[in-house]
């Protein structure tokens, strides 16, 4: 009964229900449209914003020269040593051990395009290359295959610190950070590397020019990268490796290098704290766990973590924005719907209240009044479906969640006229009009 | 009901200015977001390449430059620009300072910098004409842009940058012919060190839509307005007074809810956004042309119809 009332009264004033169809159609196809945007730009800078701003990154490293390496390594103990001092490093929950260090690696089997090698930035315009000195130094290591794939180092420290988002698969495990003879090692690829490798695959190559097998355990997302570098890395290119603990003795010189290497290699780290005061405990720290193992005295620098700084207030400045506008798109159409709805409301007051003196019980009368308005939404949410699913091809989960907020819009629109038919009067409302 | 029509009205207009202006401030923000993420170049900035050195006048360079346009030499660090030539004056976002113009580049000898709060760079030998930066911090508060005033420019091989919102193809057409063979178009590399999200160029379209909404918003209530004095028009047509001067006092009285909301709408925007005076008078000036015009075809339209003016018809 109230929807046949409804729809009677969407036929009276045709031409102003028109309007405001299609004023609200609009509105809704705006609303989405930012919405969708909003979560668009929410997943871009989901990885920016576990990145803590303020915070101080100190950066640790040796300095050894040949002679002092060669010196320090003549000690039969030196690799054990080394070894001992950097599992404690890492244990540390005072000042995280964060290692995430550049590395070479080298595949048999497939030869990849220039831009997954070292010394490809740059370098390259139009799809073709342009050389200056060094680039035609690079780009004959890449013709003769010398020239090594970007690849970084990292711990399980880094992971915890800023975990990698990952495409597909899986990120490295503790036992993926244990070295184990015989098992390959197991490689994060960067999401330009999809088209090239599936996951499982397990590849032949070198790494710290020792001769390994690497098995593809994930692909990383796209646009992830790496901190601690004035312009941030990123890792689209990029294999990724996890630094290895040396359990068992090595069994073989190849062995014994490779150990070696891969402690030399993770020296070099960073400590991020929360202010630079921390900075006096943080020496004390490492020159106490250095003279324990007896080993040479490390170098710090500040690092400059400003681009990655800027990075994470950039992200946060555009979902900001773009939040802003959303909910301003959203607001905008509630409240000119509501005073619309209400305009419409006075246009039919007589007739509610002649239907009301005629027997209707006051909430037959909000019934009408809460039909129309969600006749008209439904119409105006029918048209806007139409335009995005058609004409700006949005998916449909977004067309979905559109009905639901819009369902509830209309309620809450139709609030201020539900209160002013709730608190009319209607009989000295026509006696009024009498 | 015709009270409330009134409020409608006046409220309406509140909203449509509000609701406009921040969408408009919106843009313009993250436009200049984008550009400063983007190296201090926007994304639809041109490039060309001189493939051997060569001299020019930097007097024809800054002529063949459109209006707004600027250019700048190869770009090594990304926080430090160094432009070469301009079209007529520069449009950087700063703290304090003035821009700098084409007649600042006739100065032969000068060097002129800007800088961030942050920069590294300190050009000692050069004028410093302002601090670079917005409210917020961002890269530009780690920039640095350095110009130098000279008769002739020595153009090394390298990647040129032409920036500007318009007119930087055509910059670039007359700068490639004048240089010939030293030199050919190439496309412009967004610095990939900030790469930025995606946001829908859909969103570009956001304040021009709202617009169109609250045009319709506007005029259902217009009609609205219009239909809630029909009693009223018909009184006066009984007590004989002449149709024009019936449509004539409704247009006053249309005007008056509008220009009261127009204001309030303009005072809240104005103490809310960080508006110029130039943009508020635009938004002001606008909305008013808004409402006259809605009144003049409200006034037409109650003219020509007949329903409001029959004495019959009179609820």
């Amino acid at each position: 009964m109230w929807l046949n009332e409804a729809l009677k009264g969407l036929k009276c004033q045709i031409g102003y229900k028109i309007l405001l169809v299609l004023m609200l159609t609009g509105c809704l196809t705006l609303a989405t449209i930012a919405y969708r945007n909003y979560q668009n730009v929410q997943a871009d800078t989901m990885p920016y914003e576990g990145l803590n701003a303020d915070e101080s990154v100190y950066q640790v490293t040796d300095m050894l020269d040949g002679e002092m390496e060669k010196r320090f390594f003549q000690d039969p103990q030196a690799v054990h040593k080394l070894g001992e001092y950097l599992n404690e490093l890492q244990s540390s929950e005072e000042f995280p051990y964060l290692i995430l260090n550049k590395a070479s690696v080298s595949l048999d089997e497939k030869r990849l395009p220039r831009e997954f090698y070292y010394g490809a930035h740059l370098h390259m315009e139009d799809g073709a290359a342009v050389f200056d000195g060094w680039g035609q130094i690079m780009e004959e290591g890449y013709q003769d295959g010398s020239l090594g794939l970007k690849a970084s180092q990292i711990n399980e420290n880094l992971l915890a610190w800023q975990p990698i988002p990952i495409e597909s698969g899986r990120a490295f495990d503790s036992s993926d950070f244990i070295y184990q003879k015989g098992k390959p090692i197991p490689i994060i690829l960067g999401s330009a590397y999809r088209s090239y490798f599936a996951l499982g695959d397990i590849l032949s190559g070198s790494f710290l020019i020792t001769n390994v097998q690497f098995e593809v355990v994930g692909f990383a997302g796209k646009n992830t990268f790496l901190p601690f570098s004035l312009t941030p890395e990123y890792i689209d290119y990029r294999i990724l490796a996890p630094t290895l603990t040396f359990i068992e003795a090595p069994e073989t010189e190849e062995d014994a290098f490779f150990e070696k290497a891969f402690y030399l290699n993770m020296f070099a780290g960073y400590f991020p704290v929360p202010d630079r005061s921390y900075f006096p405990a943080l020496v004390e720290h490492i020159t106490g766990l250095c003279d324990k193992h007896g080993l040479f005295a490390p170098v710090f620098f500040n690092t400059d973590n400003s681009a990655v700084q800027l990075m994470s207030l950039s992200g946060t400045q555009w979902l900001s924005k773009v939040r802003w506008i959303a909910m301003l798109v959203i607001l905008f159409s509630m409240l000119v719907f509501s005073l619309l709805v209400q305009a419409s409301t006075r246009q039919h007051l007589h007739r509610f209240a002649v239907l009301h003196v005629l027997g209707k019980s006051r909430m037959q009368v909000v019934c009408i009044v809460i039909g129309e308005t969600a006749l008209l939404y439904f119409f105006a949410l029918l048209f806007s479906s139409a335009i995005q699913a058609f004409a700006l091809e949005m998916p449909p989960d977004a067309l979905l969640g559109m009905s639901l907020i819009g369902s509830l819009a209309s309620i809450i629109c139709a609030l201020p006229s539900i209160f002013q038919v709730m608190q009319m009067n209607f009989v000295d409302y026509l006696k009024e009009l009498a | 009901m015709t009270k409330a029509a009134d409020r409608f009205i006046c409220l309406t207009f509140i909203m449509v200015i509000i609701s406009v202006s921040f969408a408009l401030q919106s843009n313009a923000d993250m436009n200049t977001l984008a550009r400063i993420n983007a190296g201090y170049i926007r994304e639809n900035a041109i490039a060309f390449s001189v493939l051997d050195t060569t001299a020019i006048s930097q007097q024809l360079l800054c002529e063949e430059l459109a209006p707004g346009n600027l250019l700048y030499a190869p770009i090594v660090n990304t926080r430090e620009l160094e432009l070469i030539a301009l079209g007529d004056q520069t449009d950087y976002s700063l703290k304090e300072g003035r821009q700098l113009s084409i007649a600042d580049l006739h100065n032969h000898g000068a060097t002129y910098c800007y800088v961030g709060v942050h920069s590294n760079v300190a050009a000692q030998e050069a004028i410093s004409l302002g601090t670079l930066g917005i409210d917020t911090k961002g890269l530009l508060d780690y920039m640095s842009i350095t110009a130098a005033a000279a008769e002739n420019i020595t153009l090394t091989p390298g990647v040129y940058t032409i920036d500007g919102a318009s007119g930087t193809l055509e910059s670039r057409n007359r700068i490639v012919e004048i240089l010939g063979a030293y030199a050919q178009p190439t496309e412009h590399i967004v610095s990939g060190n900030y790469r930025l999200p995606v946001v829908s160029p859909l969103m570009r379209f956001v304040p021009i839509s709202l617009m169109g909404c609250s045009l319709l918003a506007l005029l259902a209530l217009t009609a609205y307005w219009l239909d809630s004095r029909g009693q009223l028009m018909g009184i006066l047509m009984l007590a004989g007074i002449q149709r024009k001067k019936i449509c004539a006092h409704l247009f006053q009285q249309y005007l008056w809810p509008a220009i009261v909301g127009i204001l309030i709408g303009c005072a809240t925007v104005s103490l809310v956004i960080r508006f110029t005076v130039h943009s508020f008078f635009i938004v002001l000036l606008s909305s008013v042309a808004v409402a006259f015009f809605l009144a003049v075809g409200m006034t037409i339209g109650a003219m020509h119809n007949n329903k409001y003016f029959s004495v019959y018809e009179v609820r």
